[in-house]
């Protein structure tokens, strides 16, 4: 009784492979992303222009100039594509609030909306908010491989220090593609 | 959609994990730990949850889902795979030994029956500019494969179960095929896959060639560890911190002046060369 079914399956194995030749190709999913140049986000009244940054000389992520362009490490995930796509702006500028000055505010389930070269629009919606010691983040969560299509927003929070000539910590916002 | 839920209870199990480590191993994750990632690539065996040493780190993972890489101190670890919600007997159990500073991927494999965990070691860096790219064969009743890239040969031969070593591959978007080992027969193909520099992708092909849920394939796109940046972006430059003392407004000043200056001394040529 039992040696029946085994030997269909080596069967059906058998001619698997002898029918191999009309087999019918499958085509697989790649998700690719979009090359972002602007980011919105509705509940803070954030319309904000992106560039497109790498790392500095001491291998920090860079950060734009101004007070009021974001950057995208281009150096990490696409908006849009499988992984973390990173997005920082400035919490202030030397005289005053800047782009991100208000992120703290953003609420779980908040949207954030990101453009790309075609007009493309991205929906993201908020999922966590975490603060980190400026220098204790989990780099690889924030912008390693994720299974996930997500796009983490990062400024400064805390306290500015004088010394370091930074702020003491970092806010991280990571959303997720709304399907 | 169900996918998303996934990724999120992941997202949840990922983050209870980190909570205990980070207090543990606050300043030096990289050179103590390793990091683990659960592959779900059993094609017909149902949604599971995953344990490493009795704590649940993925609940209700279906095939196909991946997930982000835990931290783990070095040493030996218990791994569980559970049936979703039902955590009285594991369908396997595995001890892992994982060495400070590396990378694995442990996939669920093969059909639930002859279900079996396959470690991989994952490589962390490429070559400056370069994308490396490996494939695993992981469908149970595929034949043998060769892999293409634009038409030419990149792994010849792969068998179940069985995962390449990375090629080295320039940057581009290739059309990658699966075929029969030694013939032109595709059996999956991946028009337009972008391969970046700096990426190492590892392209898994999984599901039956012969029967439901049929061959796909789940690619993880790891950046390369020297791409990612070693610090977090300076976000600010406290023009809205408090300023309750001249000591302050004065301090400001000199942070303000020095900043200008190495500004003009860092960013002149970057404008140069646009």
């Amino acid at each position: 009784m039992e040696e029946e079914p085994s030997d269909q399956t080596a069967e059906t194995l058998e001619q698997n492979e002898e029918t191999a030749t009309p087999i019918e190709t499958v085509q697989g999913t790649v998700t690719s992303g979009i090359t972002p140049t602007s980011v919105e986000i509705p509940s803070l009244n954030i319309n904000a222009p992106i560039e497109s940054l790498g790392l500095t000389e001491t291998g920090a992520m860079d950060v734009p100039e101004d007070g009021e362009t974001v950057g995208w490490y281009n150096r990490g995930a696409k908006p849009g594509a499988r992984g973390n796509a990173v997005l920082a702006g400035h919490v202030d500028d030397y005289t005053g609030p800047a782009v991100f000055f208000d992120l703290k505010e953003l609420n779980i389930g908040d949207e954030v909306v990101v453009y790309g070269e075609r007009d493309e629009a991205l929906m993201f919606e908020v999922v966590k908010m975490e603060r980190y010691p400026y220098d204790d983040a989990p780099i690889r969560d924030i912008f390693g491989y994720t299974n996930s299509q997500r796009l983490n927003l990062i400024t400064c929070t805390g306290e500015f220090d004088r010394v370091e000539r930074t702020h003491r910590e970092r806010l991280v916002v990571y959303t997720e593609l709304k399907e | 959609m169900k996918l998303k839920r996934l990724m999120m209870s992941m997202l949840a199990g990922v983050m209870v994990f980190s909570v205990f480590s980070v207090t543990a191993f606050a300043h030096d994750h990289e050179s103590d730990d390793a990091w683990v990632r659960i592959v779900h690539a059993s094609p017909d065996a149902p949604a599971v949850d995953v344990t490493v040493n009795g704590d649940v780190v993925v609940e209700g993972a279906e095939f196909k889902a991946a997930t982000d890489y835990l931290e783990l101190p070095a040493g030996e670890h218990d791994v569980a795979i559970f049936p979703a919600g039902e955590h009285d007997e594991p369908v396997i159990e595995a001890t892992l030994e994982v060495g400070a500073g590396n990378a694995y991927t442990v996939a669920a494999i093969n059909t639930l029956e002859n279900l079996d965990l396959h470690v991989i070691e994952d490589e962390t860096s490429t070559t400056d500019g370069m994308a490396w790219v490996r494939v695993g064969h992981l469908s149970p009743d595929a034949p043998e494969v060769d892999v293409t890239a634009g038409g030419d040969v990149l792994f010849a031969g792969a068998e179940f179960p069985s995962v390449t070593g990375y090629e080295e591959v320039e940057p581009m978007t290739a059309d990658l095929d699966v075929r029969v080992a030694g013939t032109e027969d595709v059996v999956l193909e991946l028009p337009g896959t972008e391969l970046e520099g700096d990426m190492l992708y590892t392209v898994l092909a999984v599901g039956f060639a012969d029967g439901e849920p049929g061959l796909d394939t789940i690619i993880l796109a790891d950046p390369s560890h020297d791409a990612m940046p070693s610090e977090m972006p300076a976000t600010g430059m406290g023009g809205t911190a408090d300023q309750n003392s001249n000591y302050m407004a004065a301090g400001m000043l000199i942070v303000l002046l020095a900043s200008g200056a190495l500004f003009f001394f860092f960013r002149r040529p970057a404008f140069e060369n646009q």
